[in-house]
C-alpha cells in the first residue's frame, strides 16, 4: 500500500509541476508580448512599411516563439531574440512579396512625419523626400541595406546587430561605411537627376 | 572629391539616415498587445482541438495514461509470445498429442498391401491325398499310383491321371 501511494504521489507531484511550468511559459510568452510588440512591429516596419504586413509579421514572431516554448528558458537576451525571428520574418516577407511596389506610397511615408507644425505643403514636400531616401536604400546591397535599417534603431548597439545578422562586429561597422558612401552616391545621382 | 562635397554628402546621408530613424520611430497601432494575445490564446486553442482532446486541463495525465495502457499491452504481448515458445522444450509441451504422420505418398505408388504377409508355400507345404486304388479286373497288374508328390517337393502339383 504504501509503495503505491508514494508511486502515486510522486506521479500526481511530477504532472503538476509540469502544469505549473506550462503556466509559467504561457506567463513569459505574455510578458514577452507586453514588453516587445511596439518594438518588434517598429522593426517589421522599418523593412516592410506597411501597417497591416508588420502587424501580421509580429503576430508569426510570437507564434514562433509559441512553438519554441521549451527553448525559452535558455535565452540570455529576450529582446535581441525576439528582433532575430522578426528580422527573419520581415526578410521571408519581403522575399514573398517582392513584386509589390511599397516604396511609392507617399501616403504611407506622410503617417511617419510629425504630426503637428507643419504645413500642407511641407507635410507633402516631407513626404516626397522619405519617398526618395527609401527608393535610395531599397537601390542598396542586401547586406548593406539590412545594416543601415537596423543601425537607425537607437536601442540596438552594433554588437546586437551583430547578433541579429549573425556576423561580427567589425563586419557591421564595414558594412555599414559602405552603405554609407554608397546612399550618399545614390542620393547625389537622384539630385542630380531632378 | 573637394570637401565641400563631402560635407554636403554627410549632411545628406544625415538627412537619409535621420528619415529611416523616423521610421523606426512609427507608432505602434493601438491595441496591438491585445490582438496579439488574443491571437496567440485562439492559436492555443485551435492546436489543442487539433490534437482532438483537450490538453489543458490535466492533459499530461490523460497522456501519461494512454502511454501506460500501450505499454502494458505491448509488454503483455511480448510476454505472451515469450512464454509460449518458452514451453516448447517443457514437460508440458511434451505431453501435447501429436498428430499420426500419414505415409508419404509417391515412394510405392500410393499402393499398399493392407497389411497382408505372404507367406511362402515352403514353410507350409501341400499335402495331397493319396489316391484310392482303382480295383482292376483279373488282378493282372497291381495298380501303381501315377504321382505321389514327394515328402520333400517344395511345390506338388495336383495328381496327373
Amino acid at each position: 500500500m504504501s509503495t503505491g501511494t508514494v508511486t502515486f504521489a510522486g506521479w500526481m507531484g511530477v504532472t503538476s509541476e509540469r502544469d505549473q511550468l506550462e503556466s509559467a511559459t504561457e506567463g513569459a510568452i505574455a510578458a514577452l508580448v507586453d514588453e516587445y510588440a511596439g518594438t518588434l512591429y517598429r522593426v517589421a516596419y522599418s523593412v516592410l512599411r506597411n501597417a497591416a504586413d508588420a502587424e501580421d509579421a509580429v503576430q508569426e514572431t510570437y507564434l514562433r516563439v509559441l512553438k519554441h516554448r521549451e527553448s525559452l528558458a535558455e535565452i540570455r537576451d529576450a529582446r535581441v531574440w525576439l528582433v532575430r525571428i522578426v528580422w527573419n520574418v520581415v526578410l521571408d516577407r519581403k522575399r514573398r512579396t517582392k513584386t509589390r511596389p511599397e516604396t511609392d506610397d507617399v501616403s504611407e511615408m506622410e503617417r511617419v512625419l510629425p504630426a503637428q507644425g507643419l504645413t500642407a505643403e511641407e507635410r507633402v514636400a516631407g513626404a516626397q523626400h522619405h519617398a526618395l531616401v527609401v527608393r535610395a536604400v531599397e537601390k542598396l546591397p542586401a547586406k548593406e541595406r539590412q545594416v543601415l535599417i537596423l543601425s537607425a534603431f537607437e536601442e540596438l548597439t552594433s554588437v546586437e546587430i551583430a547578433q541579429v545578422l549573425g556576423t561580427t562586429e567589425s563586419t557591421v561597422r564595414s558594412r555599414l561605411f559602405r552603405a554609407r558612401n554608397l546612399l550618399s552616391t545614390l542620393l547625389c545621382h537622384e539630385r542630380s537627376a531632378r | 572629391m573637394r570637401p565641400d562635397e563631402l560635407g554636403q554628402l554627410d549632411d545628406r546621408v544625415k538627412a537619409a539616415e535621420a528619415v529611416l530613424r523616423r521610421l523606426t520611430k512609427v507608432a505602434p497601432p493601438e491595441g496591438l498587445e491585445e490582438r496579439m494575445h488574443r491571437r496567440l490564446q485562439a492559436s492555443r486553442l485551435e492546436n489543442g482541438a487539433r490534437n482532438g482532446i483537450a490538453w489543458g486541463f490535466g492533459g499530461m495525465r490523460v497522456r501519461f495514461a494512454l502511454a501506460a495502457v500501450l505499454l502494458a499491452v505491448l509488454a503483455g504481448g511480448g510476454w505472451e509470445a515469450y512464454r509460449v515458445r518458452l514451453a516448447g522444450g517443457t514437460k508440458e509441451a511434451r505431453q501435447v498429442p501429436v498428430a499420426p504422420t500419414l505415409p508419404a505418398v509417391g515412394a510405392d505408388s500410393g499402393f499398399s498391401a493392407a497389411k497382408g504377409m505372404r507367406v511362402p508355400p515352403t514353410l507350409t507345404p501341400l499335402r495331397v491325398p493319396a489316391v484310392p486304388k482303382k480295383k482292376v479286373a483279373g488282378k493282372a497288374k497291381k495298380a501303381v499310383p501315377v504321382a505321389a508328390a514327394p515328402a520333400s517337393s517344395p511345390v506338388a502339383g495336383p495328381a496327373q491321371p
